[in-house]
This record gives C-alpha cells, structure tokens and sequence, in this order.
C-alpha cells in the first residue's frame, strides 16, 4: 500500500470534506476544513497507507496543513527513515 | 450594573488598552496579537451592526473559526443584547437549515473558511436562500476562498465584512433594557440522534460560570490560557469567558498535535491549558512531556474535561503534566461543569470527578428520585450553577430540565437537571461515573457497562483508543461489539499475539464472560462527536451492520463463531 493524493482525498471525503472545493495547498486544520479532533486519526490512517511510522512528538501542524504538505512530510519520512531498524 | 463579557472587555479596554488579550497562532509559526483596545473596538462595531442590520435577531449564530474577529463578534452580540451560537464547524447543510430556522429571524456570521463548506448550499439550498449572512474576512485569502466566494456574490442577502451597515460606527452603545435572565448564549449539542438541540445560558449564569472557573483555577490578569477546544463546546467556550472576565491572554492554537501543544505553552508562557481526553491520551502514546523545569516552566495546570481517561492513562498524567497541577471537571452543556477534582486530591481520588464546585449540588438518585445511600449506583442530579435555562423552541423532547426535588433552605435553585449519566458518591462525597443512562446494557442478564471492557482493552499494549457498543443478535439478545484503534507496528518487534481472536482471549482472563465483546473490529479512524468523543450512535449503526452480514465478517476476520 502507498498513500497517494487519490487515496488521501478520499479518505478526506469519509471526514465530510468537500474536496472538489479543495486545492493541493488548501489550509487543512488553520481554515478550519478540518477540526483538531481529525489530527490523531489522520496521522494513524497516514501510518497505515504510507506504511511509516511517524514519530507522534515531532509531527507538527504545518506538517498536515494541506494535501501537498501531508505528501511531502510522508516522502520525506520514507527517505528518512532507516529501513534497517 | 450590568455584568456581561461586552461590560468586562470594555471595562479591561479602558483601563489597559494594550494588554494583550488574544495571541493566535497563525499557519506560518508566528503569532498575531490583538491588544484589548482592540479587541473592544473590534467587538463595538459589531454591536453596532447587530444592533442596526438585524434588530429582530434574539440569536446570532456563529459559523466562524477561532479569531480575534470571531470573539469580537460574539462579544459584540453579547453588547447588542443577543445571545450567541457558536456553531459546530462539522455542521454541514442539512443541520445548518434546521438551526437556522430555530434560530428565528436572524442573521448568520460566516468566515470566508467557514463558507467554503456552505457557499453552494446558500445559493441553492431553498430555506438557506432566505438566510442573512455576513461574511468575515480570512486573514490571508486563497485560491480556494476566491471561487466560493465568487459564487456567493450571487446570493441577495449575503454581505462582506466590514461592508456591512453600520460596520464603521464606534459611538457608545445605546442604552438598552437588561434582562439577566435573558439568554446570554446558546450551545447546540452535538444532535448524533435527530436534530441538535440549543441549550439556552442566561447572561447571569455565563459571568458566573466565568467566576466559578476563575476561582477554581486561580486566574489572574497575567494568567495565559491555551485554547484548544473549540467555543461550540461549554469547556472551550468557558475558557474564553473567563479570560475575558479576568483580563488576561487567550492563546488561540487550531492544533492538537503534541509537539505544536508543547511549543504554544513554551513560546507563550502558557499558565493553564482545558484539554479533553482524547488529547492527553494522544500526548501520552507520543511519549512526550511537560517540561516545566527547562521549557515549559510558566505552566501551573491541565485540565481534564469532557470525559474520563481510562485508569492506566489516569496513571501517567502526573508524568505528563510534569510539575503543573491537574484538574478534573465533569459536567454537560445543560449544566455546565457539575463537580471538579483538584491537584490536591488526584493522586488519592484520580477515578472520581470530584465534588460540586462554584454553587453548584450534585445528587444521585436512585428509581424513586430518593436520594441514594454513599456508594450506591444511581443517576446524578445537578441543581445550582450552570441549569440551563431550557432549550431553543423547545417541544418537550427528552426534556432535562425539572423542577428541583430537593428544592429548600439549603438548595435554593428552582430547577435541576436529570443528566442521564450513572453514578454514586462515596463516603467522603467525591462522585464516581459509571455511564450513561443510555450505555448501560444487560447482557446475558447481567447489567454491564461497555466502559469496564473499555477499560480491560486498554491495558493492551497494542491497542490505543476503544470503544464498545451493544447491539441485539438475531434472538433478540444483546451482543457486544468492540471497536479499536490500533497502534501501527511496523517497525516494531511484532512478537506478541494480534489480531481479534487473541485480544478475546486475553480479556476473557480479566472480565467476566459477559463483559468480552463478541467480536473486535479494527478501525482505521474512529468516527468522532464535536468533542471529540468517539460517535457512539455510528459505531452502533456498524455493529448492527456487523452482525447482519456476520458469516462474511468472520471469514474476514479469521474468527470462529
């Protein structure tokens, strides 16, 4: 499995998005598209798409805040992260 | 003297004007600071438009996200004699309609983020059509905004802030008749069963709320209070009233992540942060901390509101919380807060709610509405402090309100609230929570709360958040369904026994046979109320669905019936 911007969207749809008003850098959590209480289960269906584990401390908002950025924090934790361990 | 948030802002703006009153987080890390001065000037003019533009409104819904011109609105209603409603941004049309006509003749505050959400409908939607609404701006506007708000133009009564009449007035308010038993503010719940409901606060009842708050937590005017709920839930909104009575900073931050938490208090020097479960809980499975000998050193509490933390997470909120003091509140929008436990006694009591706080009585009855004897399960009773006034247009729907049996010399208050939550005091008159009303099941004759195997789940390691429904069986018997989130572990050492057999088998080792779930589903994301709350009426709507197609289901799952 990967998390690509179809399968992100999609599952934006299952929170009650709109996401045909959504573009890549729409404001997530700061235009209020999304509340607050969406953040933990996004990170979790991020974990399982992707198949990352992101380490919950360092996670921040302006690494969520828009489809784009939600896509490059998740490549950018791939290429991070050790596969070794 | 007339006491309300309008009468305290103003009287804060006069005598330090630039005392910072609202400190927002914005998307690029930097913070936007609204002083006091401005906040009143902000919240005057909106009075003024309230006051001329829709004089007939009695309720100003509130569709906004957090801002400092969002408070000022709602403080501007407050200053026009209107109550405000802070609306739930999960609110989608259908809700918004039949708010709306509850509402009455009125006129609706969106933002241009808010609007993205509801643009099509108010050009479409036939009852939304006839709606007034006023558009505030966004601080940056985008792409996005741009082509709903194109099609809003289309809208006749949809007008842009500050183009709105009388926006630019700042001449002292009229003077006008003041009713202290008049609704100050109204709270819609979160309506997962039917239409929401809108739970009616006089504006006596919201300054006194403010001051049960500001006495039990200690603020001060150099208090700084992290906002993190939003205002459509009593807790978020009661932080935002009692900084205001108390002049001091609100901290507006649209995250609940860990790490942008632990910056928000370090950065603004945070003293006291309301927070719910779900957001300790998710601290705590991120293995951070409060460091409040190096970073976080301003920080004096947290509290826990909206619900109760499982035992095990109870455990490690000390180590959470570092050196600041943690408080437990439980109450409903019908109520407000009901009883609080302080610092002081979480170590000893950390499973109860505490006791009744501000002026507010706790009772538990038992089926004859007698009061019940300590340690006896019944259903809690709460007169005093936080009674709602009643419910926007009521119709007598499941009406909480009643008169107060115990009315008398020593209880004064004329009516009381039946809450629906189950639960007894103990000898030293602290409550305990067992459920609600509606959650308390009998399976196999037995009578079970789905929070004990809540409970019982949560000690896996595996498994970070649960939930556990009941739902009748094809004989007509009452079965249990968990539902859980699971901790991904890839990169982890995936030794232990998983998958929903196994955490059967374990829990059949720590509760009774009635308590297992029948089945354990995994759940990608669990579907959640405007607090946060995992949404028990969907999750009971899946199990159903469940047991209808169980054959396949069990193949699925790798489960033997």
């Amino acid at each position: 499995m990967s998390l690509t911007r179809d399968s992100l969207l999609k599952y934006l749809e299952e929170l009650g998005v709109e996401t045909g008003s959504l573009t890549d850098d729409t404001r997530l959590f700061s235009d209020g598209v999304l509340d607050s209480f969406s953040m933990v289960d996004l990170i979790a269906f991020i974990e399982k798409e992707a198949e990352v584990k992101m380490n919950p401390g360092d996670v921040r908002l302006d690494n969520l805040d828009s489809v784009d950025r939600i896509l490059n924090y998740v490549d950018s934790s791939k290429t991070a992260g050790d596969p070794a361990t | 003297m007339p006491d309300d948030l309008y009468r305290q802002l103003e009287a804060h703006a006069t005598r330090e004007p630039e005392r910072p009153a609202i400190r927002h987080r914005r998307s690029d890390g930097g913070y936007e600071v609204t002083t006091y001065g401005q906040l009143a000037e902000k919240a005057r003019r909106f009075a003024h438009a309230l006051l001329d533009g829709a004089p007939e409104a009695t309720v100003v819904p509130l569709y906004l996200s957090k801002s400092a011109d969002a408070i000022a609105a709602a403080v501007g209603a407050t200053g026009a004699g209107k109550a405000f409603a802070w609306l739930n941004r999960k609110l989608r049309a259908p809700q918004m309609a039949a708010i709306l006509e509850a509402c009455g003749p009125t006129v609706l505050l969106m933002d241009e983020s808010s609007l993205a959400a509801l643009a099509d409908t108010l050009v479409t939607h036939s009852a939304m059509k006839q709606v007034s609404a006023w558009v505030l701006p966004a601080p940056e506007r985008r792409a996005t905004n741009e082509a709903a708000l194109e099609r809003l133009a289309r809208a006749p009564l949809v007008s842009f802030w500050p183009a709105c009449p009388s926006a630019s007035i700042l001449d002292e308010l009229p003077e006008l008749p003041y009713d202290s038993r008049g609704p100050g503010c109204c709270l819609f719940t979160s309506g997962s069963t039917g239409a929401p409901k809108g739970v009616l606060v006089s504006r006596s009842d919201l300054a006194e709320r403010a001051r049960a708050e500001v006495e039990l937590y200690g603020l001060k005017g150099d208090s700084v209070l992290l906002s993190i709920l939003p205002f459509s839930f009593d807790v978020g909104l009661n932080q935002l009233c009692s900084a205001i009575s108390v002049g001091c900073e609100l901290v507006l931050l649209d995250s609940w992540l860990p790490a942008d938490i632990l910056d928000a208090a370090e950065k603004c020097e945070v003293t006291g942060i309301s927070g719910v479960p779900s957001i300790w809980q998710a601290m705590i499975n991120a293995g951070v901390q409060f460091d409040t000998r190096e970073r976080q050193v301003s920080l004096e509490y947290l509290t826990i509101s909206g619900g109760d933390l499982s035992p095990g997470y109870l455990e490690r909120m000390s180590d959470l919380a570092g050196g600041a003091g943690i408080y437990k509140t439980y109450g409903q929008s019908e109520t407000f807060r009901s009883t609080a436990l302080g610092p002081g006694e979480f170590a000893a009591k950390m499973r109860s709610v505490g006791k009744p706080f501000g002026g507010a009585r706790v009772y538990v009855m038992d089926e004859d509405d007698a009061p019940c004897p300590p340690d006896r399960v019944g259903e809690v009773l709460h007169t005093g402090l936080g009674v709602m006034l009643g419910y926007l247009r009521d119709d007598g729907r499941g009406d909480k309100l009643i008169p107060n049996p115990f009315f008398g010399p020593s209880d004064p208050s004329p009516a009381a609230i039946r809450t629906g939550d189950f639960g007894y005091l103990d000898r030293d008159g602290y409550l305990y929570l067992c459920g609600r009303q509606d959650d308390m099941l009998k399976v196999a004759g037995n009578r079970v709360y789905p929070r004990e195997s809540v409970d019982a789940l949560l000690t896996f390691p595996q498994i970070l958040e649960a939930e556990v429904v009941g739902v009748k069986d094809e004989q007509g018997e009452t079965q249990l369904v968990a539902f859980v989130i699971e901790r991904t572990l890839l990169m982890e050492e995936g030794g232990a026994e998983a998958g929903p057999g196994a955490v059967r088998r374990q829990l059949a080792k720590m509760l009774p046979s009635y308590m297992v779930p029948r089945k354990v589903v995994s759940l990608a994301s669990m579907p959640r109320t405007a607090t946060g709350k995992p949404e028990r009426q969907a999750l009971i709507n899946a199990a159903e669905e469940i047991f209808e197609r169980s054959e396949i289901l069990q193949n699925d799952l790798g489960e033997k019936p």
